[in-house]
């Protein structure tokens, strides 16, 4: 089904035009997030993926939406929303309202719908995500587990711990890092040794290490890492490099504006943006602002 | 007569025979080796690819246990000892215990980590502890602790089998080779569906002067020592629920306004302990019916040393509990 | 060198045996191995053999009992021997090896009141003297000491004198008193002099039921309740005669008895379990309830009434004083019974009855026939 988009120019079009739509609702809520959060609306914290949204669209369009898993962490509105696209039940979530995917008891951090599951422990779903792979790897139901995580997260052990049980039973599971360079303030060089991307390796994981902000590389190589992993049942790595362009939660960036302008110039959706037709991008964008506006102001009238 | 070890055995083999969606995880559990107190010996050959022997990654295995659980099956995890657990606090905290509540009730844990807690057998601070305590009151969970009193392989085969909440079985060395006691003078009480309360007395008939609340391994001390007491014409009930978290409140109340005297005891080391939630909800129910203040006996709070001698000390014994009662009588 | 023959455990249901006979005697010589004694338990009989050589010296006799363990005999070295230090050599190594005298909850409540076990001790020697023993030993416990009350005055349950309680009456009454916390039998009065120093459950029986007043002027109990549950004409005037002496009566109810809101009950009425005492119903005084007694509501009971097992009124019924029931009875709701009426088991009452009834019970009546 993938493959047969790939082949004609025509598809590629359009399929880059899903990914743009996806990716740029994906921006549209997490801004409308961070104005709820400076309007006081939201309670707690509000992790977005302002520029990392090439991963989640890219790998998440490689997957079979119907039976494949999700393992989400505390930055997963992107995941959440390229996987089901319900920008209703994550705004109504996050706004505390019963109508939220989790009732609002989850929120932000924990969220789950059909075969999607996130949690705000880092590193702590790897093991699960592992266990879910286990579990249908026996059922023999075909399925693949996404496990998210970031650079931060492969501080934890957990992580290690994951790998080894994915690679020593065979298991169907991709650990899909998103290196966004931060973990919360501080910068990934500060506190990893040796060389992140090759750790997998050493448990027998291999890794593709790709550019996280072009989403056609992406969502290619997650493409056939996934048909790997179902021929195979083994396990694979796949690490993207990307930028956070937000803060980590609110109120808690210290980054130089230089830095901060020179990924501005990388970021995912002004990359793609070039390969489209500029008309159709202005036709299309204020719709799905409107659209989420909409849907925003519908939630807060009690609708 | 089963064991407390074949009872178990049991109950695991036949909630493997009963579900094809049971399986069970840990460390060294595969045959001829069988687990390191025997507990799944027999069970991998029974039941080839359901019982998997695991790396020694506590937590990293407990998570896999979740996900599994997440996802249609019904793991039984073993943690080789109790001492481990705190490698899988995060998993049972954060994970396990969270997702039925924190997503709403979308999803379901039926998960049973099984671990043997308890001292007595010279292994030292970091094999002989009884940890639960640090589980018990986490919401989500249940935390269950059979004595040598219940038919611990039926409650164990209904934590796997019927209940959709993940459980934390605590089972303890000292009762494995232990027969399952059974009295005239014993009854049992189910306010916790499927994890049910037993009380031994050691009297026809009258009332008890004394009333000992505890669980687990301490069944151990306590039915040898009412037999001492009997001998004294001291009459003692012993009380022994299984379910730890939730605690069984109306069930002990009810015992313990039977005499007014009231020794809580448990292995476990003193301070922020079971005994002191039991102690307090017993306060707020009994009231002006207790004839004293109710005494609690926990382990000193020290690391447990290895040598026998010195860890007899440290641990709660049946003279210490005997001591206490008499304590309370005089 | 002296060495001990003892009694062997000969099974384990049995912890005594009898000596059926010596196999040597007094003084003679023994060897290692020899049969010294034949002893008898109720299933059979058993040999003691020496364990040395030597000169036996008995210490029991033929048809004595003799407790497991205990010495039976002692072989000396010597035919000379001093038998005197070898005695006294026995008495010092038994000291050290023979059981408790007392128990432990003897020997505490001994302690709260004021008691020298050793004393008692001497005055059973033959055996372990228990908390009864104890209790039996201190007679001025009658006299206002009281175990419960110096322990947790605050918590001194109501002490109950049974009155004619030396029969079937007094047990049920122990019993349901036993039952609850706010009430202790401390002793029966029964003029059946045959009675006199037993006791029942634990509870002496102290005296003729005219004794109530004397103990009463001492102040060993709280309150009397009357056992007698037959004969009205008594009940009534015990508890006449006592109440114009002050004595109090309790109310004695087994807690198996449901007891609804506003139920008003005068004094010294006995119930027994199971019963059932219907919101706003009113006893008045010495009434005995027998066991599955329903009071349905609004109904009266006059005084010194009593009703058999499983009686049962409707509700809004009025019942005088002094009326029996037997087995059974069913009332209809809002009667009126008089005064000294007698009601036969099994008995359905549809109309009043006027004082001094008694009721004769029909039974099966053929009131058609089929074809």
């Amino acid at each position: 089904m993938e493959g047969s988009m790939l082949t004609s120019a025509n598809n590629r079009q359009e399929l880059l035009q899903n990914f743009f739509c996806e990716m740029f609702r994906i921006r549209v809520v997490e801004e409308t997030l961070l104005d709820l959060f400076a309007q006081g609306a939201i309670g707690g914290t509000v992790h977005t993926c302002l520029g990392q949204e090439a991963v989640a669209v890219g790998v998440i369009s490689a997957l079979n939406r119907d039976t494949d898993i999700i393992c989400s962490n505390h930055r997963g509105h992107g995941h959440f929303l390229a996987y089901c696209g319900d920008a209703r039940g994550l705004v109504a979530e996050i706004l505390g309202l019963p109508s939220g995917v989790c009732g609002g008891i989850g929120g932000s951090q924990h969220l789950q719908k059909k075969n999607f599951y996130s949690n705000g422990i880092l590193g702590g779903m790897a093991p699960v995500a592992v266990g879910m792979a286990f579990a249908e790897k026996l059922k023999g139901s075909g399925a693949v587990v996404v496990q998210f995580m970031g650079d931060g997260a492969m501080a934890e052990g957990a992580v290690y711990e994951a790998l080894n049980m994915a690679s020593l039973w065979g298991l169907p599971i991709m650990f899909a890092v998103e290196n966004n360079q931060y973990a919360q303030s501080t910068h990934w060089s500060a506190q990893h040794s040796g060389a992140l991307e090759q750790r997998s390796e050493a448990f027998g994981v291999p890794v593709c290490d790709i550019d996280g902000n072009d989403v056609e590389v992406v969502y290619d190589t997650a493409q056939r890492l996934i048909s790997e992993i179902r021929s195979e049942c083994a396990p694979r790595l796949l690490f993207m490099r990307t930028y956070r362009l937000g803060p980590h939660s609110k109120g808690d960036d210290m980054r130089d504006p230089e830095e901060l302008d020179y990924h501005v110039q990388r970021e995912p959706l002004r990359r793609l943006r070039e390969k489209l037709d500029q008309s159709w991008i202005k036709e299309v964008e204020p719709q799905m602002r409107q659209q989420v506006a909409t849907l925003v102001a519908d939630l807060r009238r009690g609708l | 007569m089963a064991s407390y070890l074949t009872g178990l055995q049991l109950g695991l083999a036949e909630a493997l025979a009963a579900n094809e969606k049971v399986v069970v995880l840990g460390e060294d559990l595969v045959d001829p080796y069988g687990g390191a107190f025997k507990v799944t010996k027999g069970l991998s050959t029974h039941f080839p690819g359901r019982v998997i022997s695991t790396p020694i990654c506590e937590g990293g295995f407990t998570g896999v246990a979740v996900g599994m659980a997440l996802r249609g099956f019904r793991p039984v995890v073993e943690i080789m000892f109790g001492d481990f657990l705190t490698l899988c606090a995060d998993q049972i905290v954060n994970h396990m215990a969270k997702f039925p509540g924190m997503f709403n009730g979308q999803v379901k844990v039926p998960l049973v980590i099984r671990t043997p807690m308890g001292g007595g057998r010279g292994y030292g601070a970091t094999h002989s502890q009884s940890l639960e305590k640090m589980f018990l009151g986490v919401p989500g969970i249940k935390v269950v602790a059979p004595s040598h009193l219940h038919a611990a392989g039926d409650i164990l085969q209904y934590a796997i089998l019927v209940d959709d909440d993940p459980v934390l079985f605590i089972e303890n060395k000292l009762l494995y080779p232990l027969d399952q006691h059974t009295h005239v003078f014993m009854e049992q009480s189910a306010e916790i569906p499927g994890y049910p309360t037993v009380a031994l007395r050691n009297f026809s008939s009258g009332q008890p002067d004394v009333t000992v609340i505890s669980y687990g391994g301490m069944s151990r001390e306590i039915v040898p020592m009412l037999e001492k007491l009997r001998s004294d014409e001291l009459n003692v009930t012993a009380v022994f629920p299984s379910s730890l978290w939730p605690v069984p409140v109306e069930t002990l109340v009810r015992y313990g306004a039977q005499c007014g005297r009231l020794v809580i005891c448990e292995e476990g080391s003193a301070g922020f302990n079971w005994g002191s939630e039991v102690a307090v909800l017993l306060y707020d129910a009994l009231r002006g019916n207790l004839l004293a203040p109710i005494t609690r006996l926990a382990a000193a709070s020290q690391a447990i040393p290895a040598a026998r001698h010195l860890e007899k000390e440290v641990l709660v014994t049946a003279e210490k509990i005997e001591n206490a009662i008499w304590e309370l009588m005089s | 060198m002296i060495t001990v023959v003892r009694m062997p455990s000969l099974n384990a249901n049995e912890d005594q045996a009898v000596i059926v006979n010596w196999c040597i005697e007094d003084g003679a010589p023994v060897s290692r191995g020899e049969e010294v004694c034949i002893v008898e338990t109720t299933k059979a009989t058993y040999d003691v053999t020496a364990e040395s050589d030597g000169f036996l010296r008995h210490l029991v006799e033929i048809d004595q009992v003799v407790k497991n363990n205990q010495p039976v005999a002692i072989i000396t070295a010597t035919q000379d021997e001093d038998y005197a230090a070898a005695l006294a050599f026995l008495e010092k190594t038994e000291s050290v090896t023979t059981d408790r005298r007392w128990t432990k909850k003897a020997e505490l409540v001994a302690k709260k009141l004021g008691l020298d076990m050793s004393v008692l001790a001497a005055k059973f020697p033959d055996r372990v003297i228990s908390e009864a023993d104890v209790l039996a030993s201190n007679k001025p416990a009658f006299e206002g000491n009281d175990l419960l009350e110096d322990a947790y005055p605050s918590l001194r349950p109501l002490r109950i004198l049974l009155i004619g309680g030396g029969a079937g009456g007094g047990s049920v009454t122990l019993d349901a008193i036993s039952r609850v916390q706010h009430q202790r039998a401390v002793g029966i009065l029964d003029n059946n002099t045959a009675l006199h120093g037993k006791s029942m459950m634990g509870v002496p029986i102290l005296g003729p039921n005219s004794m109530a007043a004397e103990l009463w002027e001492k102040g060993v109990f709280d309150a009397a309740i009357i056992c007698i549950t037959g004969n009205i004409a008594d009940r009534t005037a015990i508890f006449e005669n006592m109440r114009g002496k002050g004595i109090r009566f309790a109310n004695v109810i087994d807690p198996s008895t449901v007891v609804k809101s506003y139920v008003s009950m005068g004094e010294g009425n006995l119930i027994m379990g199971n019963g059932y005492l219907a919101p706003s119903c009113v006893l008045g005084d010495n009434n005995f309830l027998a066991s599955h007694t329903c009071i349905e509501h609004h109904t009266k009971v006059g005084s010194h009434c009593t009703f058999g097992p499983r009686s049962t009124t409707s509700g809004a019924v009025t019942i005088g004083d002094r009326v029996k029931f037997g087995m059974g009875v069913l009332v209809e709701p809002y009667l009126t019974i008089g005064d000294n009426c007698l009601i036969p088991s099994g008995c359905v009452l549809t109309n009043n009855l006027p004082p001094n009834s008694v009721v004769k019970m029909q039974f099966s009546q053929t009131i058609k026939n089929r074809d």
